[in-house]
């Protein structure tokens, strides 16, 4: 009797963990939605401990590099980086505005491109694996963050938020394969979807076999997506390749932003519905 | 055996995952799994494995029940060879993680199929992969060396 209860109670336990591998399967396909309690218990419970560390291990590199490397030359790269960035923006938004005025739309109200509210946000860490294109981010639904908002830095479109739980975020980067953003060829408006390759290149799908796309071209958002902004940098055109017989030609772009060195990054802010149980939360 | 765990969690998280060559991304944890399940009953360790590899797969944020997946048939190959083979030499310690690295990167590689690569990348993939495995094949003596006990699997 009780040898079979033993084999019973092993059989159970089998039937439990074949249950539980099922639903943590399901969870490949299923909505980027709020983290359900167990991966939150997960994430909300490694990932200060993984940015403290982060932090203590950036902090030491930076203290090598600064004072013991190129000191002073280090620092004024860092300045410079930044203006060249800031002044790349500028020139990107004015060639914008030029081109539209070229063609003589009208506009009704010219705005800028990012109204709503933005939260910085401070990455903790990237895929564990190195070889999925996510990162966890320090924002989550208490500072009011939801799926699918956008997320850029100054150097341009870092990807967009996938699961949220309290305090953090997972964002997937336009680097992933599962990503896909609505861009245009910022020369010719020629339209295209920027979807992932690997984690240094992108591609533009979609595009005509027959149109004029060259190297060098800058890719922006064409902001028809209801994720993000129009006119984002997104990247540049670093190679193409046309087969005859193809329809539509494959394009290779490399992505403004420096993905594997992000440290902060912006969340664009957009009206979400907040869970039921926040708002039950927030009352008490 | 938590505080050991989370050490090597953070190793993988911080260093081991921002490595820029792909193949030199192994997986830290796999080896730790296959010592723990050399040391502990065959359902703890199952359970290790399990709540470890959710954890993983949760942080990684894709490919769910990789990981959970992976690290339990580690253990449960431990339990199926543990009578058969000296699993405290470091050399069949070597080969069986080697074997799990090799079925971790092949079902890896057909996930990541699915996503658009030419056929030059694709070679790449698989070469990286193969790389992986040896790589964590390498590791895993160093991984493993500092879990000790007393009812440690003897033949």
């Amino acid at each position: 009797m009780m040898e079979w209860l033993r084999r019973l109670r092993g059989a159970f336990f089998l039937l439990i963990l074949l249950s539980l591998f099922l639903y943590i399967f399901s969870l490949n396909f299923r909505p980027p939605v709020q983290m359900d309690i167990f991966q939150r218990a997960v994430v909300e419970s490694l990932s200060p401990a993984v940015k403290f560390l982060g932090n203590i291990t950036s902090s030491i590199e930076r203290l090598v590099k600064e004072y013991v490397w190129l000191r002073h030359l280090r620092h004024e790269n860092e300045l410079l980086k930044e203006r060249v960035n800031e002044l790349e923006q500028k020139l990107t938004d004015y060639q914008e505005s030029y081109i539209e005025n070229l063609r003589l739309r009208r506009l009704l109200d010219f705005k800028n491109t990012i109204q709503s509210q933005a939260i910085p946000a401070q990455v903790v860490l990237h895929d564990l694996t190195g070889w999925f294109q996510t990162l966890i981010v320090d924002k989550g639904f208490k500072d009011g963050i939801g799926p699918d908002m956008a997320v850029v830095n100054d150097e341009g479109v870092v990807g967009r938020i996938l699961d949220v739980s309290d305090r953090y975020a997972r964002v997937l980067l336009i680097t992933d394969p599962g990503s896909s953003v609505d861009a245009v060829v910022q020369r010719n408006r020629v339209r295209g979807i920027l979807s992932g390759k690997d984690s240094n290149a992108c591609i533009l799908k979609y595009v005509r076999g027959n149109v004029d796309v060259q190297v060098g071209d800058l890719i922006i958002t064409s902001g028809k997506d209801s994720i993000f902004a129009k006119g984002l940098r997104l990247g540049v055109v670093h190679g193409i390749f046309k087969d005859p017989v193809d329809l539509f030609q494959k394009i290779e772009i490399k992505p403004l932003v420096r993905l594997s060195a992000l440290e902060e990054v912006l969340i664009i802010k957009r009206e979400t519905p907040v869970p039921n149980s926040f708002a039950i939360s927030e009352g008490e | 055996m938590s505080a050991y765990s989370l050490i090597i969690l953070f190793l993988q998280t911080i260093w081991i995952s921002r490595l820029s060559y792909p193949a030199m991304r192994a997986d830290l944890l796999l080896p730790l799994m296959f010592g723990v399940a050399t040391i502990w009953p065959p359902l703890a360790s199952l359970s290790w494995a399990f709540v470890w590899g959710f954890a993983v797969d949760t942080l990684s944020g894709k490919f769910w029940g990789f990981h959970v997946g992976s690290y339990v048939v580690a253990v449960c190959l431990v339990n199926v060879t543990t009578e058969r083979f000296e699993l405290q030499n470091p050399l069949y310690q070597m080969l069986f993680v080697g074997l799990c690295a090799l079925g971790q990167s092949i079902a890896l590689g057909l996930f990541l199929l699915f996503q658009p690569y030419d056929l030059a990348n694709e070679l790449t993939l698989w070469q990286d992969l193969v790389i992986r495995s040896l790589f964590t094949m390498l590791l895993c003596p160093f991984i493993i060396y500092p879990i000790r006990d007393d009812k440690r699997a003897t033949v």
